[in-house]
């Protein structure tokens, strides 16, 4: 029994940091992304996947999607939806940088570096989906095991433990 | 029961959330869109070189750098060709737009830049500027495509209502040295140059020489002059 709780504890702690982890990932990335709307506008173009008004509709919303998502994993309210959420639009992500790695765009302004866009050995498609892949890897440990400390889940599900959608369980 | 309805909450928590977040969002992006108007320009240009200098003397002089393949360059004009128009129209302001050429490289084959804006000096020689320049901003091609051919500047310009003698300004690229040209001084001024940066980059905007923070929304309304 004690053994039991010791180990569930140490997944408690992993999870947590999963949980706060992904919540910077998020906040951060919104944070740059609302402090700048024309550079995301820019951005959302650039992977030549959407119309002219998909492109604003995007560009608006994506920033504020994100900082509420940040949030909410922040509050650890909803953890293991907000989890699917989050692998969703990370999969999004992916699939656009690899589609514009495959077509040979080079995803990069080229108005504020220097007089310059990026050389194309200086595109680094290869990073980025590295670092969507963990930031996956996060949000795949709130879905299997939602189970964090310090969550609004504990407070919004008290009563009832053994739920198994949700957050608490 | 208890459970479910826990379980149920933070569904509707979260979904409730994300969703007035995108609808905020949008409104948002209405209502800034919507306030934006749109004005025919009034004034005239003349050509120094290859800069297209708008409107009559004023007070206040602004400086606008661009290359027209820059896609910040096409935000900036959706933002705020409306005011520039407006306060040259009024006489409140002269710009002086320096058309130039930082991204030969991004289109394939290379040189659009430097094409798109020969043919911008030649719309202003052919007193289309405003018409044009605008044109091709709103009707911009993407970095890392072919850009546009010389007959399509054509085309765009005899839309507009070009003169004969404009196909021959953009074949010729009358105006590709002084481009050029002017790329290499814009470059090597360390006056147009952002905080920290070490490089020139477009847009870049001088209001009487000090260069101005396209961040502000009010970076032009708040000339005082």
């Amino acid at each position: 029994m004690l053994l039991a709780d010791q180990r569930h504890s140490w997944l408690d702690v992993v999870g947590t940091l999963a949980r706060l982890g992904l919540a910077a990932v998020w906040i951060i990335s919104g944070g740059i992304k609302a402090a700048d709307p024309d550079q995301t506008y820019v951005a959302v173009k650039a992977y030549d996947v959407l119309p002219a008004p998909g492109v604003a509709a995007v560009a608006a919303a994506l920033p504020w999607f994100e900082l509420a998502l940040g949030l909410l994993l922040l509050l650890g309210v909803g953890t293991r939806l907000v989890g699917v959420i989050s692998a969703a639009v990370l999969l999004l992500f992916i699939a656009g940088v690899s589609q514009a790695w495959v077509r040979g765009l080079h995803i990069d302004c080229g108005c504020f570096g220097g007089g310059g866009d990026v050389a194309p050995d200086q595109t680094s498609y290869g990073t980025e989906l590295l670092r969507d892949t963990g930031f996956l890897v996060l949000a795949a440990w709130l879905i299997i095991r939602p189970r964090t400390l310090f969550a609004l889940d504990d407070v919004l599900t008290r009563g009832d433990r053994e739920s198994v959608g949700g957050g608490g369980s | 029961m208890a459970a479910k309805s826990g379980n149920r909450t933070v569904i509707y928590v979260v979904v409730g959330v994300l969703v007035a977040v995108v609808l905020i969002a949008w409104a948002f992006m209405m209502f800034a869109g919507g306030s934006k108007t749109k004005v025919a320009a009034t004034y005239t240009t003349t050509v120094q070189g290859s800069v297209v200098v708008a409107g009559k003397q004023a007070a206040n002089t602004v400086d606008v750098y661009e290359d027209f393949l820059c896609p910040i360059c096409g935000r900036f004009e959706a933002n705020f060709s409306g005011e520039l128009t407006q306060a040259i129209n009024s006489g409140k302001i002269q710009v002086r737009y320096h058309p130039v050429a930082i991204l030969n490289r991004a289109t394939n084959p290379a040189g659009y830049s430097l094409r798109a804006a020969n043919a911008g000096v030649c719309a202003a020689e052919a007193g289309i500027f405003p018409a044009y320049h605008e044109k091709l901003f709103t009707e911009q091609p993407s970095e890392g495509s072919a850009g546009l051919t010389d007959q399509e500047l054509i085309d765009k310009a005899n839309q507009v209502g070009a003169p004969a003698t404009f196909a021959n300004c953009v074949s010729s690229g009358k105006y590709s040295k002084a481009v050029t040209a002017e790329t290499l001084r814009a470059a090597k001024d360390t006056s147009l140059r952002a905080e920290g940066s070490n490089g020139f980059g477009t847009p870049t905007v001088t209001v009487n020489g000090k260069r101005a923070d396209l961040s502000d929304d009010n970076w032009l309304t708040s000339i005082s002059k």
